[in-house]
Protein backbone atom coordinates (compact mmCIF):
# COMPACT_ATOMS: atom_id res chain seq x y z
CA UNK A 1 0.00 0.00 0.00
CA UNK A 2 1.50 3.19 -1.00
CA UNK A 3 0.54 6.64 -2.02
CA UNK A 4 2.42 8.78 -4.42
CA UNK A 5 1.85 12.41 -3.63
CA UNK A 6 -0.07 14.13 -6.33
CA UNK A 7 0.83 17.76 -6.55
CA UNK A 8 -2.59 19.07 -7.24
CA UNK A 9 -1.21 22.59 -7.54
CA UNK A 10 0.84 21.51 -10.52
CA UNK A 11 -2.09 19.63 -12.01
CA UNK A 12 -4.31 22.66 -11.60
CA UNK A 13 -1.73 24.93 -13.16
CA UNK A 14 -1.31 22.58 -16.11
CA UNK A 15 -5.06 22.21 -16.52
CA UNK A 16 -5.50 25.95 -16.41
CA UNK A 17 -2.66 26.41 -18.87
CA UNK A 18 -4.59 24.38 -21.37
CA UNK A 19 -7.88 26.11 -20.62
CA UNK A 20 -6.77 29.63 -21.29
CA UNK A 21 -9.29 32.43 -21.10
CA UNK A 22 -9.76 34.36 -24.35
CA UNK A 23 -10.36 38.08 -23.96
CA UNK A 24 -11.52 39.94 -27.08
CA UNK A 25 -11.40 43.73 -27.08
CA UNK A 26 -11.94 46.47 -29.63
CA UNK A 27 -9.28 49.16 -29.44
CA UNK A 28 -10.18 52.81 -29.91
CA UNK A 29 -8.09 55.78 -31.03
CA UNK A 30 -5.88 57.47 -28.47
CA UNK A 31 -8.16 59.35 -26.11
CA UNK A 32 -10.06 58.66 -22.91
CA UNK A 33 -9.11 55.50 -21.02
CA UNK A 34 -11.69 52.76 -21.19
CA UNK A 35 -12.54 50.16 -18.55
CA UNK A 36 -13.88 47.05 -20.28
CA UNK A 37 -15.87 45.07 -17.74
CA UNK A 38 -17.61 42.73 -20.16
CA UNK A 39 -14.81 40.20 -20.44
CA UNK A 40 -14.66 36.58 -19.22
CA UNK A 41 -13.59 36.29 -15.60
CA UNK A 42 -9.96 35.33 -14.98
CA UNK A 43 -7.70 35.34 -11.97
CA UNK A 44 -4.34 36.92 -11.24
CA UNK A 45 -2.57 33.62 -11.83
CA UNK A 46 -4.54 32.39 -14.84
CA UNK A 47 -3.29 32.49 -18.44
CA UNK A 48 -5.21 34.62 -20.90
CA UNK A 49 -5.14 35.14 -24.63
CA UNK A 50 -5.68 38.81 -25.29
CA UNK A 51 -7.12 39.47 -28.77
CA UNK A 52 -7.21 43.10 -29.88
CA UNK A 53 -8.97 44.46 -32.96
CA UNK A 54 -7.27 47.68 -34.10
CA UNK A 55 -9.51 48.33 -37.10
CA UNK A 56 -10.99 51.29 -35.24
CA UNK A 57 -7.62 52.96 -34.68
CA UNK A 58 -6.64 54.85 -37.88
CA UNK A 59 -2.98 55.17 -36.82
CA UNK A 60 -2.69 51.38 -36.41
CA UNK A 61 -4.80 50.13 -39.31
CA UNK A 62 -2.53 48.15 -41.61
CA UNK A 63 0.48 48.56 -39.30
CA UNK A 64 2.52 45.39 -38.74
CA UNK A 65 3.52 44.20 -36.28
CA UNK A 66 1.58 45.47 -33.29
CA UNK A 67 2.96 45.47 -29.74
CA UNK A 68 1.33 45.31 -26.33
CA UNK A 69 2.12 47.87 -23.66
CA UNK A 70 1.02 46.51 -20.28
CA UNK A 71 0.61 48.27 -16.96
CA UNK A 72 -1.21 48.31 -13.68
CA UNK A 73 -2.39 51.83 -13.04
CA UNK A 74 -0.86 53.27 -9.91
CA UNK A 75 1.72 50.52 -9.78
CA UNK A 76 3.95 49.79 -12.66
CA UNK A 77 4.57 48.93 -16.26
CA UNK A 78 5.23 45.44 -17.58
CA UNK A 79 8.95 44.57 -17.47
CA UNK A 80 8.78 43.51 -21.14
CA UNK A 81 7.36 46.83 -22.40
CA UNK A 82 10.67 48.27 -23.53
CA UNK A 83 10.81 51.89 -24.64
CA UNK A 84 7.63 53.51 -25.92
CA UNK A 85 9.54 54.60 -29.05
CA UNK A 86 11.08 51.11 -29.40
CA UNK A 87 9.05 48.23 -27.98
CA UNK A 88 10.63 45.11 -26.61
CA UNK A 89 10.21 42.12 -28.93
CA UNK A 90 8.82 40.12 -25.99
CA UNK A 91 5.66 42.22 -26.22
CA UNK A 92 5.19 41.66 -29.96
CA UNK A 93 1.73 40.35 -30.79
CA UNK A 94 0.68 37.65 -33.23
CA UNK A 95 -1.43 38.47 -36.25
CA UNK A 96 -4.75 36.65 -36.10
CA UNK A 97 -6.29 38.26 -39.18
CA UNK A 98 -6.34 41.67 -40.84
CA UNK A 99 -6.02 44.27 -38.03
CA UNK A 100 -6.59 41.67 -35.31
CA UNK A 101 -3.66 40.86 -33.03
CA UNK A 102 -3.23 38.55 -30.07
CA UNK A 103 -0.77 37.78 -27.30
CA UNK A 104 -0.64 35.05 -24.66
CA UNK A 105 -0.19 36.36 -21.14
CA UNK A 106 0.86 33.44 -18.90
CA UNK A 107 -0.69 35.33 -16.00
CA UNK A 108 -0.98 38.93 -14.92
CA UNK A 109 1.30 37.96 -12.04
CA UNK A 110 4.14 36.75 -14.25
CA UNK A 111 3.61 39.34 -16.99
CA UNK A 112 3.69 42.24 -14.55
CA UNK A 113 6.22 40.66 -12.21
CA UNK A 114 4.39 41.72 -9.06
CA UNK A 115 2.55 39.98 -6.25
CA UNK A 116 -1.18 40.26 -5.80
CA UNK A 117 -0.79 42.54 -2.81
CA UNK A 118 0.96 45.10 -4.99
CA UNK A 119 -1.85 44.98 -7.52
CA UNK A 120 -4.43 45.21 -4.76
CA UNK A 121 -2.67 48.14 -3.09
CA UNK A 122 -2.66 49.96 -6.42
CA UNK A 123 -6.37 49.27 -6.81
CA UNK A 124 -7.06 50.57 -3.31
CA UNK A 125 -5.05 53.71 -4.08
CA UNK A 126 -7.21 54.26 -7.16
CA UNK A 127 -10.29 54.26 -4.97
CA UNK A 128 -12.24 51.89 -7.19
CA UNK A 129 -15.49 50.20 -6.14
CA UNK A 130 -14.61 47.08 -4.16
CA UNK A 131 -10.94 47.90 -4.80
CA UNK A 132 -11.23 46.06 -8.10
CA UNK A 133 -7.90 44.92 -9.52
CA UNK A 134 -7.37 45.68 -13.20
CA UNK A 135 -4.83 44.90 -15.90
CA UNK A 136 -4.17 47.93 -18.07
CA UNK A 137 -2.80 47.96 -21.59
CA UNK A 138 -2.70 49.67 -24.93
CA UNK A 139 -1.51 48.46 -28.29
CA UNK A 140 0.98 50.34 -30.42
CA UNK A 141 3.39 50.41 -33.28
CA UNK A 142 6.96 49.34 -32.51
CA UNK A 143 7.75 53.05 -32.32
CA UNK A 144 4.62 54.28 -30.60
CA UNK A 145 5.85 57.83 -30.19
CA UNK A 146 3.88 60.42 -32.10
CA UNK A 147 0.48 58.94 -31.35
CA UNK A 148 0.83 55.54 -33.02
CA UNK A 149 -1.09 53.85 -30.27
CA UNK A 150 -4.57 52.97 -29.10
CA UNK A 151 -6.39 54.32 -26.09
CA UNK A 152 -5.61 52.99 -22.61
CA UNK A 153 -7.78 49.99 -21.82
CA UNK A 154 -8.17 47.97 -18.64
CA UNK A 155 -9.86 44.68 -17.79
CA UNK A 156 -10.69 43.28 -14.34
CA UNK A 157 -9.05 40.26 -12.78
CA UNK A 158 -9.75 38.43 -9.55
CA UNK A 159 -7.29 37.47 -6.84
CA UNK A 160 -5.80 34.02 -6.41
CA UNK A 161 -7.98 31.73 -4.36
CA UNK A 162 -6.61 29.32 -1.78
CA UNK A 163 -7.69 25.77 -2.54
CA UNK A 164 -6.95 23.13 0.06
CA UNK A 165 -5.20 20.16 -1.51
CA UNK A 166 -4.22 16.69 -0.37
CA UNK A 167 -0.56 17.64 -0.19
CA UNK A 168 0.71 21.09 0.69
CA UNK A 169 4.14 22.63 1.00
CA UNK A 170 4.90 25.53 3.34
CA UNK A 171 6.25 27.96 2.41
CA UNK A 172 5.31 27.79 -1.26
CA UNK A 173 8.93 28.56 -2.11
CA UNK A 174 11.86 27.46 0.01
CA UNK A 175 15.61 27.07 -0.12
CA UNK A 176 17.47 24.02 1.11
CA UNK A 177 18.40 25.80 4.33
CA UNK A 178 14.78 26.72 5.11
CA UNK A 179 12.28 24.93 7.28
CA UNK A 180 9.81 23.22 4.97
CA UNK A 181 6.58 21.89 6.40
CA UNK A 182 4.76 19.20 4.46
CA UNK A 183 1.07 18.69 5.11
CA UNK A 184 -0.98 15.66 4.18
CA UNK A 185 -4.73 16.33 4.30
CA UNK A 186 -6.10 12.84 4.70
CA UNK A 187 -9.69 14.03 4.37
CA UNK A 188 -8.97 14.67 0.69
CA UNK A 189 -7.46 11.23 0.17
CA UNK A 190 -9.02 9.07 -2.53
CA UNK A 191 -7.04 5.88 -1.90
CA UNK A 192 -9.10 3.70 0.45
CA UNK A 193 -6.08 2.13 2.12
CA UNK A 194 -4.27 5.38 2.78
CA UNK A 195 -7.48 7.00 3.98
CA UNK A 196 -7.59 4.51 6.87
CA UNK A 197 -3.99 4.91 8.00
CA UNK A 198 -3.47 6.39 11.44
CA UNK A 199 0.28 6.68 10.98
CA UNK A 200 1.93 8.08 7.88
CA UNK A 201 5.63 8.38 7.13
CA UNK A 202 7.88 10.39 4.86
CA UNK A 203 10.19 8.82 2.31
CA UNK A 204 12.36 11.38 0.53
CA UNK A 205 15.30 11.56 -1.84
CA UNK A 206 17.14 14.62 -3.10
CA UNK A 207 18.46 15.04 -6.64
CA UNK A 208 21.61 17.13 -6.69
CA UNK A 209 22.46 19.89 -9.17
CA UNK A 210 25.66 18.11 -10.12
CA UNK A 211 23.82 14.85 -10.67
CA UNK A 212 23.24 11.89 -8.42
CA UNK A 213 20.83 11.67 -5.53
CA UNK A 214 20.78 11.21 -1.78
CA UNK A 215 18.58 8.73 0.04
CA UNK A 216 19.00 9.37 3.78
CA UNK A 217 16.66 6.56 4.77
CA UNK A 218 16.01 3.40 2.78
CA UNK A 219 12.40 2.28 2.27
CA UNK A 220 12.97 -0.46 4.83
CA UNK A 221 14.10 2.07 7.45
CA UNK A 222 11.32 4.61 6.96
CA UNK A 223 8.55 2.90 8.91
CA UNK A 224 10.90 2.29 11.83
CA UNK A 225 12.24 5.84 12.07
CA UNK A 226 10.30 8.06 14.46
CA UNK A 227 11.71 11.25 12.94
CA UNK A 228 9.97 10.41 9.66
CA UNK A 229 6.53 10.02 11.20
CA UNK A 230 4.07 12.80 10.45
CA UNK A 231 2.41 14.53 13.41
CA UNK A 232 -1.32 13.85 13.39
CA UNK A 233 -3.83 16.57 14.14
CA UNK A 234 -7.27 15.29 13.23
CA UNK A 235 -7.20 14.43 9.54
CA UNK A 236 -4.18 16.65 8.98
CA UNK A 237 -0.64 15.27 9.18
CA UNK A 238 2.45 17.47 9.16
CA UNK A 239 6.20 17.09 9.23
CA UNK A 240 8.86 19.79 9.11
CA UNK A 241 12.34 19.32 7.68
CA UNK A 242 15.36 21.41 6.84
CA UNK A 243 16.66 19.79 3.64
CA UNK A 244 20.25 20.83 4.35
CA UNK A 245 20.21 18.79 7.56
CA UNK A 246 17.71 16.12 6.53
CA UNK A 247 19.89 15.07 3.60
CA UNK A 248 23.11 15.79 5.49
CA UNK A 249 24.47 17.91 2.65
CA UNK A 250 28.15 18.62 2.40
CA UNK A 251 29.48 22.14 1.83
CA UNK A 252 28.69 23.30 -1.69
CA UNK A 253 26.12 20.61 -2.46
CA UNK A 254 23.00 22.06 -4.03
CA UNK A 255 19.66 20.31 -4.26
CA UNK A 256 17.93 20.42 -7.62
CA UNK A 257 14.69 18.85 -6.45
CA UNK A 258 13.30 16.74 -3.66
CA UNK A 259 11.16 13.72 -4.40
CA UNK A 260 8.80 12.72 -1.69
CA UNK A 261 6.37 9.97 -0.91
CA UNK A 262 3.86 9.82 1.89
CA UNK A 263 3.36 6.22 2.86
CA UNK A 264 2.08 3.89 5.51
CA UNK A 265 4.32 2.43 8.18
CA UNK A 266 4.68 -0.96 6.52
CA UNK A 267 4.87 -0.31 2.80
CA UNK A 268 8.41 -0.50 1.45
CA UNK A 269 7.50 -0.56 -2.20
CA UNK A 270 8.41 2.84 -3.59
CA UNK A 271 7.76 4.28 -7.03
CA UNK A 272 8.16 7.85 -8.13
CA UNK A 273 6.24 9.66 -10.80
CA UNK A 274 7.94 12.36 -12.85
CA UNK A 275 6.61 15.46 -11.13
CA UNK A 276 6.54 14.71 -7.41
CA UNK A 277 8.93 17.22 -5.98
CA UNK A 278 9.20 20.08 -3.59
CA UNK A 279 9.59 23.46 -5.22
CA UNK A 280 13.00 24.83 -4.35
CA UNK A 281 14.59 28.22 -4.79
CA UNK A 282 18.16 29.31 -4.30
CA UNK A 283 18.69 31.62 -1.41
CA UNK A 284 20.24 34.96 -2.20
CA UNK B 1 -9.32 65.56 44.69
CA UNK B 2 -7.09 68.26 46.13
CA UNK B 3 -4.33 70.10 44.27
CA UNK B 4 -1.50 68.02 45.82
CA UNK B 5 -3.06 64.79 44.60
CA UNK B 6 -3.54 66.21 41.11
CA UNK B 7 0.10 67.38 40.99
CA UNK B 8 1.26 63.98 42.27
CA UNK B 9 -0.75 62.07 39.65
CA UNK B 10 0.40 64.42 36.90
CA UNK B 11 4.03 63.87 37.97
CA UNK B 12 3.62 60.09 37.93
CA UNK B 13 2.10 60.16 34.45
CA UNK B 14 4.83 62.49 33.20
CA UNK B 15 7.58 60.35 34.72
CA UNK B 16 6.12 57.15 33.32
CA UNK B 17 5.78 58.56 29.83
CA UNK B 18 9.34 59.94 29.92
CA UNK B 19 10.69 56.55 30.99
CA UNK B 20 8.83 54.83 28.19
CA UNK B 21 10.18 57.32 25.66
CA UNK B 22 13.77 56.87 26.78
CA UNK B 23 13.97 53.16 27.41
CA UNK B 24 11.17 51.40 25.61
CA UNK B 25 10.26 52.92 22.26
CA UNK B 26 6.74 52.63 20.98
CA UNK B 27 5.75 49.67 18.83
CA UNK B 28 6.11 51.50 15.60
CA UNK B 29 8.16 51.12 12.54
CA UNK B 30 10.43 52.99 12.00
CA UNK B 31 11.61 52.74 15.57
CA UNK B 32 13.65 55.28 17.51
CA UNK B 33 16.07 52.55 18.51
CA UNK B 34 19.18 53.51 20.40
CA UNK B 35 22.13 51.10 20.35
CA UNK B 36 22.13 50.94 24.11
CA UNK B 37 18.70 49.33 24.07
CA UNK B 38 20.09 46.37 22.17
CA UNK B 39 23.16 45.89 24.31
CA UNK B 40 23.11 42.54 26.07
CA UNK B 41 22.19 38.94 25.44
CA UNK B 42 18.85 38.05 23.92
CA UNK B 43 17.24 34.61 24.03
CA UNK B 44 14.65 33.37 21.56
CA UNK B 45 11.19 32.81 22.98
CA UNK B 46 9.21 32.37 19.78
CA UNK B 47 9.79 31.81 16.05
CA UNK B 48 7.13 32.07 13.36
CA UNK B 49 7.74 31.45 9.68
CA UNK B 50 5.78 33.47 7.11
CA UNK B 51 5.04 32.67 3.47
CA UNK B 52 5.26 35.93 1.55
CA UNK B 53 3.39 34.55 -1.44
CA UNK B 54 0.46 33.47 0.73
CA UNK B 55 0.45 36.89 2.41
CA UNK B 56 0.52 38.70 -0.93
CA UNK B 57 -2.25 36.47 -2.22
CA UNK B 58 -4.40 37.28 0.78
CA UNK B 59 -4.76 33.62 1.74
CA UNK B 60 -6.16 32.67 5.19
CA UNK B 61 -3.91 33.45 8.16
CA UNK B 62 -3.21 29.79 8.89
CA UNK B 63 -1.86 29.45 5.35
CA UNK B 64 0.33 32.53 5.72
CA UNK B 65 2.25 31.49 8.85
CA UNK B 66 3.60 28.53 10.82
CA UNK B 67 4.66 28.45 14.44
CA UNK B 68 8.10 26.83 14.60
CA UNK B 69 9.06 27.39 18.23
CA UNK B 70 8.51 23.84 19.43
CA UNK B 71 9.53 22.09 16.22
CA UNK B 72 13.21 22.86 16.64
CA UNK B 73 15.17 23.87 19.77
CA UNK B 74 14.89 27.58 19.01
CA UNK B 75 14.86 28.48 22.71
CA UNK B 76 18.59 27.66 22.70
CA UNK B 77 19.22 30.38 20.12
CA UNK B 78 20.86 33.47 21.65
CA UNK B 79 22.42 36.60 20.25
CA UNK B 80 24.61 39.06 22.11
CA UNK B 81 24.98 42.67 21.00
CA UNK B 82 27.92 44.62 22.41
CA UNK B 83 28.84 48.29 22.19
CA UNK B 84 32.27 49.68 21.42
CA UNK B 85 34.11 52.00 23.77
CA UNK B 86 32.26 55.02 22.40
CA UNK B 87 28.84 53.47 22.95
CA UNK B 88 28.24 52.66 19.31
CA UNK B 89 27.31 49.23 17.93
CA UNK B 90 30.23 46.83 18.18
CA UNK B 91 30.56 43.08 18.13
CA UNK B 92 27.79 40.51 18.06
CA UNK B 93 27.87 36.81 18.83
CA UNK B 94 25.29 34.21 17.90
CA UNK B 95 25.00 31.12 20.06
CA UNK B 96 22.53 28.90 18.22
CA UNK B 97 22.78 25.86 20.47
CA UNK B 98 21.03 23.09 18.54
CA UNK B 99 18.69 25.51 16.79
CA UNK B 100 19.00 26.30 13.08
CA UNK B 101 20.91 29.51 12.40
CA UNK B 102 19.24 31.27 9.50
CA UNK B 103 21.66 34.17 9.83
CA UNK B 104 24.45 32.09 8.24
CA UNK B 105 27.11 33.80 10.35
CA UNK B 106 27.78 33.62 14.04
CA UNK B 107 29.94 36.60 14.94
CA UNK B 108 31.12 39.94 13.66
CA UNK B 109 30.05 43.57 13.76
CA UNK B 110 26.51 44.92 13.94
CA UNK B 111 25.11 48.28 12.88
CA UNK B 112 21.81 50.09 12.60
CA UNK B 113 20.66 51.48 9.27
CA UNK B 114 19.58 54.70 10.95
CA UNK B 115 20.40 55.97 14.40
CA UNK B 116 17.24 58.02 14.70
CA UNK B 117 14.68 55.68 13.15
CA UNK B 118 16.17 52.25 12.66
CA UNK B 119 14.43 49.69 10.48
CA UNK B 120 17.15 47.06 10.29
CA UNK B 121 20.20 45.67 12.02
CA UNK B 122 22.99 44.67 9.68
CA UNK B 123 25.42 41.93 10.64
CA UNK B 124 28.82 41.53 9.02
CA UNK B 125 31.43 38.91 9.72
CA UNK B 126 34.94 39.95 10.85
CA UNK B 127 36.40 39.41 7.37
CA UNK B 128 33.62 41.54 5.89
CA UNK B 129 32.79 38.76 3.43
CA UNK B 130 29.42 37.50 4.64
CA UNK B 131 26.56 39.67 5.71
CA UNK B 132 23.10 39.17 7.07
CA UNK B 133 20.49 41.33 8.68
CA UNK B 134 17.45 41.57 10.86
CA UNK B 135 14.42 43.61 9.90
CA UNK B 136 13.14 45.29 13.05
CA UNK B 137 9.50 44.54 13.69
CA UNK B 138 8.78 45.54 17.23
CA UNK B 139 10.49 46.66 20.40
CA UNK B 140 8.92 46.73 23.82
CA UNK B 141 10.35 46.65 27.30
CA UNK B 142 12.87 43.80 27.34
CA UNK B 143 11.45 42.14 24.24
CA UNK B 144 12.26 42.64 20.61
CA UNK B 145 10.85 41.09 17.45
CA UNK B 146 13.24 40.75 14.54
CA UNK B 147 12.69 39.26 11.12
CA UNK B 148 15.16 37.34 9.00
CA UNK B 149 14.12 37.86 5.40
CA UNK B 150 14.68 35.24 2.70
CA UNK B 151 15.15 36.40 -0.87
CA UNK B 152 15.15 34.30 -4.02
CA UNK B 153 18.48 34.51 -5.79
CA UNK B 154 16.90 34.33 -9.25
CA UNK B 155 14.85 37.51 -9.01
CA UNK B 156 15.80 38.93 -5.61
CA UNK B 157 12.21 38.83 -4.41
CA UNK B 158 11.27 38.13 -0.83
CA UNK B 159 9.59 34.74 -0.61
CA UNK B 160 9.56 34.11 3.13
CA UNK B 161 10.68 35.44 6.48
CA UNK B 162 11.22 34.19 10.02
CA UNK B 163 10.04 36.34 12.86
CA UNK B 164 11.97 35.90 16.10
CA UNK B 165 10.77 37.14 19.43
CA UNK B 166 13.71 37.69 21.78
CA UNK B 167 13.74 38.41 25.50
CA UNK B 168 16.69 40.10 27.14
CA UNK B 169 18.53 37.91 29.64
Amino acid sequence: MKKLISFIFFALILTKANAQVVVNVQAKPQGPAEFISSVPSFSFTEPIKLVVDVSGVPNLVGVEPIYLWGFIQGCCGAPTNGDFCDSNEASRMTKESSNVWSIIIPSVKSYMGVGFKTAKDAAIAQGRPSDQTRFGFLVKRDNGCGGFQSNDMSIPFTGPVYIKTEFEQFPANAAQTDVITLTYNQDLENDATMKNQTEVYLYATADLMVGGSIEPFTPAEVGNTAALKFVKNGSQYTISIIPDKFFDLQAGQQIDKINILIRSKSDNNINFGPTQNIRMVKLK
Amino acid sequence: MNLNKIIFLFSVILLTSCQKEDDFPELENPIPLKPNLLKGTWTTTRVIQFDKEAIDNGFPTEIQRRELTSLFPFVEFKIQFELDSSGKPGAFTVTPGNAPNFLTLSSGIWALDDYVFATSISLTDPANVNASSFRIKRLESNKISLQIVRNDLSDNTEYSYYEYEFTKD
